[in-house]
């Protein structure tokens, strides 16, 4: 497999604190090694591309910013997909933080930084070799759109969709008329006889929503109303529900339509800051909360537009692929148990009776890793984050030359903790000082519910001293019961270690979100602390 | 052509895997006309000798045990791990959660019924620090757990290998032979089956029909290889976990907690009275920790 390793300058903002020279000299049997100045400047982007296709690399690692830059930024996505674009499959992209959790945190010592930029880099590397490609499914997008909520952005959004040339069904929870059609009165009505009148729309009142399965361009939703229950096909849906009036009915949407809430319970998209709209679902977009609450009309209008110019982007192309991050089942293993059918939230497992196995469904399955820790047989794994892969970094890491008196294995979720760690790692760039300890080892992970109790055992097996869970809030997760599952199995392997002498408070949980850097930084330093306390006492 | 020669050996073990073994029955009579006999304890003949294949049932936990294990992988051209014990510790790996003087002092002194117990010095093989499966200790040619294993397995594997080829052991776990019926399991809903969890003996009534999960019995059928026939199961138990873990799981006691934590309460699991003991019962000496390890200064 043609692999090609990529290392940022960040425009000295690595090289100031790594020599890339001496990390890239590290690495003679990588096919491609190559250092730019900054993934993110066009005449570097063009090199990059051409040295992935001029050497057909099929695995590519970045080794600069965090993954999440690429995730949140406002295009950073792009440069993924020109990647892919080249052939790449897309789960044969890895990434090295070397910007966020090496270079800024460790400016002031640089010896701790290469240590560092070489394990994170080995973790990249390993990645490549043990992840597989992942499937990509394919829709004609269909050309109708589910809103739910006949708001005033729900209302706007409808008008803009019909004039261009799209189905649309308006379900609302409430009654009509609605409390927008009577406040907004003056401004709305032309809006909502508009859409009343229009053949190609429907607006549903005292509904139900049930379930949504499918990809992007192509959901199946199932609703209820006074008419019975219903099936509905539709390319995309929009999410124009007012946190205000109907706090209880976002709260029930949650689960199905898998959209993130910050503290107080509102909806968020994926990066309130840069991708105001979008939310993790290619085909699902969110009237920004800020947006739909604001008393003016104007913001409600700004904001349905920003969400339909989204969902009409993709629908109004010939063709949309979305990668499946599912999970994958060893058939000579599976025997049918239905353990993962109990555990799977969004009911993607099921067991095919005629053969007794386990199947995953890619319309359902997000990915989030917890039915391949419960399966009681190993047989399945996730495509996206594989079980050898995580064994092989817990290894990588442990056998990096010591920096610190104590090391700590901290597993970060992709939803929260990781991003918190990045955060982290900004802080330093900022106050000079150590942000993330030295003593702390992250390792990504899908969700806290892909958190195998064989993991833990394995890293202090592997000498570490302390294992940290950095991970979301109760009631935040992405995955909705992911950090559920996590703390049961926990309090159940609390047990195991207790019998191997080994001293539960060395395992540690953290509950975290990104906008709280400054006191995960002192939680971090404690807990090394503590770590540290417990170690230099007899009996591990 | 001179008869191929084969021998057995028992180790730390029962013995019940010799016994699974002379279950064969009149089936011995067949054999004794297509093998030759060069050792075995139920003849009570104890020396090694060369042979063919080596039968060796029970893990390494005395200084003898290895010795001998050691002697037998010299004079075999094959060496066969017969039964759990051999093949992941079995029961007795147990004991790798205690330090050695820990187990001799529980052993001879604090048992209830003991009266002035006093640890023996006697002319008698040393205890190992740590129980071993016999792969910690030889090359094994051959695997077959079990406790033990089943009477026509251990036939077909001696012929098979006597023949120059053995199938391959199946590889799923206990619910492909299971034949118990499975209704809640199966309904894609996430959500505890049932809200408590009780040890067979405490049902009513225990279904024979039901899997035993659904009736809230701790079952560690899914956690463990198929390849014994469910008896236990059609015995009305639940599995123990004898066969060991797939191929696929690292061990079978962080894939209980995993499981379960997902299908029964895990409050109610907590209060269970062993829950290392359950998990861990056959195969705690080819777990992630085979036993205690003390990791600042080495072992103890």
């Amino acid at each position: 497999m043609k692999t090609g390793l990529f290392l940022s300058r960040a425009r000295g903002a690595i090289s100031d604190v790594i020599d890339l020279e001496q990390l890239a000299a590290g690495y003679p049997s990588v096919d491609t090694v190559k250092i730019l100045d900054d993934f993110f400047r066009a005449d570097d982007q063009e090199e990059l591309l051409a040295e992935v296709r001029n050497n057909n690399l099929e695995a590519v690692a970045l080794a600069g910013n965090s993954p999440k830059y690429y995730e949140h930024s406002l295009s950073g996505f792009l440069l993924l997909n020109e990647i892919e674009g080249c052939g790449v499959n897309p789960n044969k992209i890895a990434f090295a933080n070397l910007l966020e959790q090496v270079a800024y945190p460790n400016r002031n010592d640089k010896r701790i930084a290469q240590v560092k930029a070489k394990a994170y880099v080995d973790v990249a590397l390993s990645r490549l070799g043990l992840a597989g490609p992942v499937e990509e499914l394919e829709s004609a997008p269909r050309q109708s759109v589910l809103v739910l909520g006949a708001t005033v952005a729900g209302l706007v959004a409808a008008q803009r969709l019909l004039q261009l040339g799209l189905r649309v069904y308006v379900l609302e929870k409430q009654s009509p008329p609605p409390e927008d059609f009577i406040k907004y009165q003056e401004q709305l009505a032309p809006t909502v006889a508009w859409v009343e009148r229009n053949t190609s729309a429907k607006i549903i009142y005292n509904s139900e929503l049930d379930d949504i399965e499918g990809i992007c361009g192509d959901y199946t939703v199932t609703y209820r109303s006074a008419e019975g229950e219903d099936k509905i096909s539709v390319g995309g849906i929009i999410v124009a529900v007012s946190h205000e009036r109907d706090a209880d009915w976002m709260a029930e949407l949650r689960p199905i339509l898998q959209i993130d809430v910050d503290a107080e319970g509102r909806y968020r998209s994926k990066n309130p800051e840069t991708l105001p709209v979008q939310t993790s679902a290619a085909g699902i977009a969110v009237v920004p909360p800020h947006m739909e609450g604001s008393s003016m009309v104007r913001d409600k209008v700004a904001g349905a537009d920003s969400a339909v110019l989204q969902v009409a982007t993709f629908l109004l192309s010939r063709e949309v692929h979305q990668d499946v991050a599912v999970s994958k089942v060893d058939e000579d293993v599976c025997g049918g148990c239905g353990t993962c059918v109990k555990t799977c939230f969004f009911k993607a497992c099921t067991v095919d009776l005629s053969k007794h196995r386990s199947v995953v469904d890619a319309r359902r399955c997000r990915g989030c890793g917890k039915c391949v820790v419960a399966c009681p047989t190993g047989a399945k794994d996730l495509l996206i984050d594989p079980t050898d892969y995580i064994f092989e970094s817990i290894r990588v890491l442990a056998e990096a030359p010591p920096i610190d008196d104590v090391k700590v294995l901290a597993f970060a979720c992709n939803g929260c903790g990781y991003p918190s760690l990045d955060a982290v790692g900004r802080l330093g760039k900022d106050n000079g000082s150590a942000s993330i300890p030295a003593a702390i080892l992250p390792l990504r992970i899908r969700c806290g519910g892909r958190l195998d109790s064989q993991f833990v055992l394995e890293a202090f097996k592997h000498d570490f001293d302390g294992v940290a869970v950095i991970r979301c809030h109760e009631g935040q997760c992405h995955n909705v019961i992911g950090n559920l599952d996590m703390d049961r199995r926990l309090n159940l392997l609390r047990e195991v270690l207790r019998a191997h002498h080994i001293d539960a408070d060395r395992l540690r949980l953290l509950d975290t979100s990104v906008l709280e850097g400054a006191r995960l930084t002192e939680e971090l330093q404690q807990l090394v602390s503590d770590i540290r306390t417990l170690r230099g006492g007899a009996d591990g | 052509m001179a008869k191929k020669k084969i021998a057995t050996m028992w180790l730390q073990g029962c013995s019940g895997c010799h016994i699974s073994l002379l279950d064969v029955g009149e089936g011995l009579i067949e054999a004794a006309g297509a093998v030759d006999i060069a050792y075995t304890p139920i003849a009570d003949i104890k020396s090694v000798e060369k042979a063919d294949i080596t039968f060796v049932e029970g893990a390494v936990a005395n200084e003898e045990n290895e010795e001998l294990l050691k002697a037998i992988r010299e004079k075999s051209d094959m060496v066969v791990a017969l039964g759990t014990c051999a093949c992941h510790g079995g029961i007795g790996g147990l004991r790798n959660l205690l330090h050695l003087d820990e187990v001799m002092t529980r052993g001879f002194v604090e048992t209830p019924s003991t009266v002035d117990g006093e640890v023996p010095h006697g002319e008698v093989p040393r205890l190992c620090e740590w129980v071993r499966p016999l792969a910690d200790v030889i090359d094994v040619d051959y695997k077959l757990p079990g406790c033990p294993p089943r009477t026509e397995t251990i036939g077909s594997v001696l012929f098979g290998l006597l023949d120059g080829g053995v199938e391959e052991q199946p590889t799923h776990n206990l619910c492909e032979e299971c034949e118990r019926v499975r209704e809640k399991m199966l309904v894609a809903q996430r959500g505890f089956i049932l809200d408590s969890v009780q040890a067979a003996c405490e049902l009513e009534r225990i279904d024979p029909d039901l899997c035993f999960l659904e009736q809230g019995v701790l079952c560690m059928g899914p956690t463990t290889r198929e390849g014994c026939g469910g008896r236990c199961l059609a015995g009305n138990m639940p599995c123990r976990g004898c066969m060991g873990p797939t191929k696929d799981a690292r061990e079978q006691g962080c894939k209980l907690i995993d499981s379960l934590a997902s299908i029964l309460p895990a409050g109610a699991i907590m209060y269970l009275e062993d829950v290392v003991g359950t998990g861990y019962r056959f195969s705690l000496p080819v777990s992630i920790y085979p036993r205690l390890i003390d990791h600042k200064g080495g072992e103890r």
